[in-house]
């Protein structure tokens, strides 16, 4: 049977629960020991994904993707931090503040699978929409 | 001039003051896999059963989808257009709709997909009204029995198996037998009885469909009639939607209180695009590799046939769904799926149609479990036991080839079935009206064609229906006003009948 990536990085989690750096440590060797043996290593990129899904699922992270036309001032990111972390009952949010001109202002949040969409591209677009009609 | 341009200035202003800006929040998901009009999708966490996604392609596009299958992290969607501009990691939104077609009287008189977007090369079809395409039967309080007729104008059908409003009939039969035409010969026979027709084409060749809109448009029939076509050339996911959309389509009229007549083209073809969804969703492959629920597919979608109840406005749905088999083959899955659905089935045998008895009706195999209470009285009257004297001619027919020897009355029945089977012959783009198929039952079973040839049956048929319009119209009128045969009115025809015998020179004074 084929084990699929996400199996894999359960798996991950589930070794390193707990553990101290030290024993981590040799475990990481051995693992990465197993993976190579079962020609695992292209799969890599998606059980580290998986494996950080799990760990922020267990200690309550939340990572949101921040997308603006201008870079945000510390103030802004403050701010919201603390909204989304309202927002979503984490009790962490790690935030990726990415810059894209082409939204024109605004800005999108994307967090897990869930998207706030307030650029003025989209809302631009949602008024070109209403107005044919 | 001032005024206008004010006005829309003012309309402009308005509008964008009443443009609320939000940001909503949506749900969306990254496609994992594409390919065969399928999509895997990751994230959609809280996606619902059926509801419209939109995928967002690297080129801008938006393509439309259905979520058919909600898995743990994944969900299977079913692409609704063209799926090679969908690539690996396209963002799809959900957009918390389930799928819904629009309805209406707009789509009267067009040939559209199952979308709702026109294919006749008119305008686009514009409406409010949205109806969902999966939607829940009609309950049993809901309904009441059905009572009223749907004249085919084919004799053998109206004599034999009669079809009434709200119900569910399938014609059944191999390729190239005469399907199509009958449910295309019963849409041209509505005109003028207040019935909305929809034929929905699934997996049809669009040439085919091109023939069959051109002769309905001759015939005046699609002033009524809406074809949803998903034709042959259109992925899986439009054939499998086809039915349902259509179903919708019908729904509005019925719950305007109107009766629609709604054939679908055939489910065969509709099983056969659901049973390529199903297999590369994975669903696992049963008897004939159809999914374990092809039954419920059906069932579904017929059952949503329906006569309402007074209380409910009293419209009805009947459906005419059509099977192919193959060489005859009716214990096929499919096949008898759907004959245990329907409320009946018009069977079309490739002997008779070699004979050249057309419309090829199965006299002993057709049913209709409905029966007689969909009949006017008049014709109750004339057709009673048509049915069974058609079944057993044809077995006494051949048991008579063996032995030389009958006695009068063997004799007596052969030769009437002999006029009966010459009168169920039928041209196609021709139905009767069905006061004039009671005059012509009238005169076989009164015993007016028995000195008429065989092979003048058809002259006389037609000499007397020409007849009966010009010096009987008020006869035929009578018939078709009151429902029934007086005896006063049976005297009249029977005078009528024996002016029109008298004026043939091959029936011996």
């Amino acid at each position: 049977m084929k084990i699929s990536a996400k199996q894999y990085g359960r798996v991950l989690f589930q070794l390193t629960r707990g553990k101290t750096e030290k024993e981590v440590g040799a475990l990481m060797a051995k693992f990465a020991a197993f993976l190579i043996r079962q020609r695992q290593e292209k799969n890599l990129d998606k059980i580290i994904a998986e494996f950080g899904n799990y760990w922020n699922l267990e200690k309550g992270i939340v990572e949101a993707e921040i997308t603006t036309a201008i870079d945000p001032d510390k103030e802004t990111l403050k701010l919201l931090t603390g909204h989304i972390a309202s927002l979503s009952r984490a009790k962490e949010v790690v935030l990726k503040p990415k810059v894209d001109k082409k939204i024109l202002g605004g800005m999108i949040i994307k967090m897990e699978d869930k998207i706030f969409d307030g650029s003025l591209k989209t809302r631009l677009e949602e008024l070109r929409e209403k107005m044919i009609k | 001039m001032s005024t206008t341009k004010d006005f829309i200035i003012e309309q402009l202003k308005q509008q964008i003051e009443d443009f609320k800006q939000e940001a909503k929040e949506q749900t969306v998901g990254q496609v994992l896999e594409v390919g065969d009009g399928i999509a895997k999708i990751s994230g959609l966490s809280d996606c619902l059963m059926s509801e419209m996604l939109k995928f967002h392609t690297s080129e801008g596009k938006k393509v439309y989808g259905v979520a058919l299958n909600l898995e743990e992290d994944k969900v299977g969607a079913i692409i609704l257009g063209d799926f090679t501009d969908i690539k690996e990691g396209d963002e799809v939104r959900a957009t918390r709709r389930i799928l819904e077609v629009p309805v209406g009287e707009v789509v009267v008189g067009r040939v559209i997909n199952p979308l709702g977007e026109a294919l006749d090369g008119k305008e686009k079809i514009e409406t409010d009204t949205y109806y969902p395409v999966e939607k829940i039967a009609a309950g049993v309080i809901d309904r009441q029995s059905v009572n009223q007729p749907v004249q085919t104008g084919i004799k053998a059908i109206d004599a034999m198996i009669p079809i009434g409003r709200g119900q569910r009939e399938l014609i059944i039969g191999d390729r190239q037998i005469g399907k199509t035409a009958i449910a295309i010969d019963t849409i041209i026979n509505q005109k003028g009885q207040n019935m909305k027709c929809i034929y929905v084409a699934i997996g049809q060749k669009e040439s085919k469909i091109a023939g069959i809109v051109a002769k309905l448009e001759e015939q005046g029939a699609m002033d009524y009639t809406t074809v949803v076509l998903a034709g042959a050339s259109d992925p899986a996911s439009l054939a499998y939607i086809a039915p349902y959309a259509g179903c919708a389509m019908a729904e509005y009229f019925l719950d305007k209180g109107e009766d629609v007549l709604i054939i679908y083209d055939d489910l065969s073809k509709h099983a056969v695009a659901y049973r390529e969804i199903s297999l590369l969703l994975k669903r696992p492959p049963g008897r004939e590799a159809y999914p374990g629920d092809v039954f419920y597919l059906h069932s579904r979608l017929l059952e949503r046939a329906c006569k309402l109840s007074k209380e409910k406005g009293g419209g009805s749905i009947t459906a005419l769904p059509i099977i192919e088999t193959q060489a005859g083959d009716v214990s096929a899955y499919i096949p008898t799926n759907v004959i245990s659905i329907t409320d009946g089935q018009i069977y079309l045998e490739p002997d008779l149609f070699y004979q050249g008895n057309r419309p090829a009706v199965n006299a002993g195999l057709s049913v209709s479990r409905v029966g007689s209470s969909a009949q006017i009285k008049a014709m109750k009257k004339v057709a009673g036991k048509m049915r069974l004297e058609a079944a057993q001619y044809r077995e006494l027919a051949a048991f008579a080839q063996f032995g030389s020897d009958l006695d009068s009355e063997t004799k007596a029945k052969l030769e009437r079935g002999k006029r009966l089977m010459e009168i169920f012959k039928q041209d196609q783009y021709s139905p009767i009206a069905v006061e004039k198929q009671i005059l012509t039952f009238f005169a076989l079973i009164n015993g007016f064609m028995d000195d008429v040839p065989v092979d003048k049956i058809n002259d006389f048929e037609k000499g007397l229906g020409e007849y009966a319009e010009i010096s009987g119209a008020k006869i035929l009128e009578g018939i078709a006003a009151k429902k029934e045969l007086s005896e006063e009115l049976e005297d009249q025809v029977k005078v009528l009948i024996a002016d029109f015998r008298s004026t043939q020179d091959y029936i011996k004074a």
